[in-house]
């Protein structure tokens, strides 16, 4: 019988028996619900080992390439460790290599791992300051670059993001924990699938890290990227997306302003409508971020227009609905 | 006897059905202000339990879930004519997937044993 590690202890699974029941036997606590394979509550993560392809059914992608799986439906065939997705967070120490405005209240922030670190553009990280712990996003590719690239919005109120546009300067220690989330590039069976992005202000920061993932992986498929904003002031990176639309003839960049004079671009909604009316939404993928409101909105349109719900990518925190921003536990 | 979850291909069927039943839900103005505020990831979830369960198909759904899961949206008006909504919309989808008459009478004989439950009466 394969053993089974959680929590650093190490048991024998009974024949036939599920990780779920295995835990549960032990006295664990896992979250769980419909116990056949489909809600999805009783998410794990195999830290070493391989999951069986029956425990992963009706994940997305993402997430299966990353060895989650449910562990209702998992007999396991070789030794695992397991563990619950919030247990996998570790902190990490990164300096800071550089802070510049990309626009008004968006700081551009650049963090140095002190150790190890892989994460896929477009998975958010927490950054850790004492009590306080909130999201952001990875704009960049950390794992080529040897950096992460973070864009933080200040808010009013914010006291993360006070701080860092503020107080920390170059060289400065941070804290972070991550990565976690499934919005990134992936692409298991082939490259040409359309993809479209869009989100409102610091969404774009995801949005950004995975068409550069997914022209740097030589994906040859049509993606657009839509970046949404009240004005031109809340836009940013403008001349490097135009350059890069330029340079890669397969990648289209547009801007929707909600207080434009043309009102045909003035309605991310309609913008989104219009671009996947071209496109074949069997095989379409399109990442959505930006302000919960917004997303959840969106979600719902771009499923009713027919792409499939497991193509549907958004980030799970983004959806968090609270006007607190001190609870709020995303903010780009 | 093959149960009906077994009939049309198991979960794989459920993650069809799920698609289908979920867009006449939400293109329905009689009932889609139900999900105004809802996560589109977290629904489905549930209603891929919810299909499972009036297939047939293994499931541990309880009446005390049902009351509790559908507290809230009896407090904003649900009743029994959103239940007969939501067991039309289930026969339509069988319906596009093929299955026979007869086996959408029982799937809606099963949709319709937990009604009290999920009107918490």
């Amino acid at each position: 019988m394969p053993s089974l590690t959680y929590k650093g202890r190490t048991f024998t699974l009974q024949d036939q028996q599920s990780i779920l029941e295995g835990l549960e036997n032990q006295g664990e606590v896992i979250p769980n619900s419909c116990r056949s394979g489909l809600c999805q509550s009783c998410l794990m993560h195999a830290v070493s080992g391989t999951p069986t392809s029956i425990s992963q059914q009706g994940l997305k992608e993402t997430l299966i390439s990353q060895n989650y799986f449910l562990a209702c439906k998992c007999i396991p065939t070789e030794d695992l460790d397991v563990s619950l997705p919030s247990d996998s967070a570790v902190s990490i120490q990164t300096t800071v290599l550089g802070k510049e405005l990309l626009a008004k209240d968006v700081l551009c922030l650049r963090l140095l791992p002190q150790e190890t670190f892989s994460c896929n553009a477009g998975q958010y990280i927490n950054v850790v300051k004492d009590d306080l712990i909130r999201s952001y996003s990875v704009a960049n590719l950390p794992d080529a670059d040897g950096y992460l690239e973070l864009h933080i919005k200040r808010l009013p109120e914010g006291r993360m993001s006070n701080w860092l546009h503020d107080s920390i300067a170059i060289h400065d220690p941070v804290t972070i924990r991550g990565p976690a989330g499934n919005c990134f590039y992936n692409a298991i069976h082939d490259r040409n699938f359309p993809i479209v992005l869009a989100g409102t202000g610091t969404g774009l920061a995801p949005l950004e890290g995975i068409v550069t993932d997914a022209l740097d992986k030589g994906h040859d498929g049509e993606i657009t990227l839509i970046h949404g904003a009240m004005n031109k002031s809340g836009i940013y990176h403008e001349e490097k997306l135009i350059k890069m639309a330029d340079f890669h003839h397969q990648f289209t960049y547009i801007q929707s302003l909600m207080e434009s004079a043309d009102p045909a671009n003035s309605d991310l909604n309609a913008e989104v409508r219009s671009v996947l009316e071209n496109l074949d939404l069997s095989r379409v993928k399109v990442y959505l971020c930006g302000s919960p409101a917004l997303v959840n909105k969106l979600k719902t349109r771009v499923f009713l227009q027919g792409v499939p719900s497991y193509n549907i990518f958004s980030d799970p925190f983004i959806t968090a609905t609270t006007a607190d921003w001190d609870v709020f536990p995303r903010n780009s | 006897m093959k149960t009906l979850f077994e009939k049309i291909g198991g979960s794989d069927a459920v993650n069809t059905a799920v698609e289908i039943f979920y867009r006449k839900m939400l293109t329905d103005e009689r009932v889609n202000y139900f999900f105004d505020n809802t996560d589109m990831d977290k629904q489905i979830a549930k209603q891929k339990s919810f299909l499972t369960m009036v297939f047939g198909g293994p499931n541990n759904y309880t009446g005390k879930d049902m009351r509790e899961g559908h507290k809230h949206l009896v407090a904003r008006g649900l009743n029994d004519e959103h239940v007969d909504i939501v067991i039309e919309h289930l026969g339509g989808t069988l319906k596009e997937l093929g299955v026979a008459d007869d086996e959408i009478n029982q799937v809606a004989e099963l949709a319709n044993s937990v009604r009290d439950d999920v009107l918490n009466r």
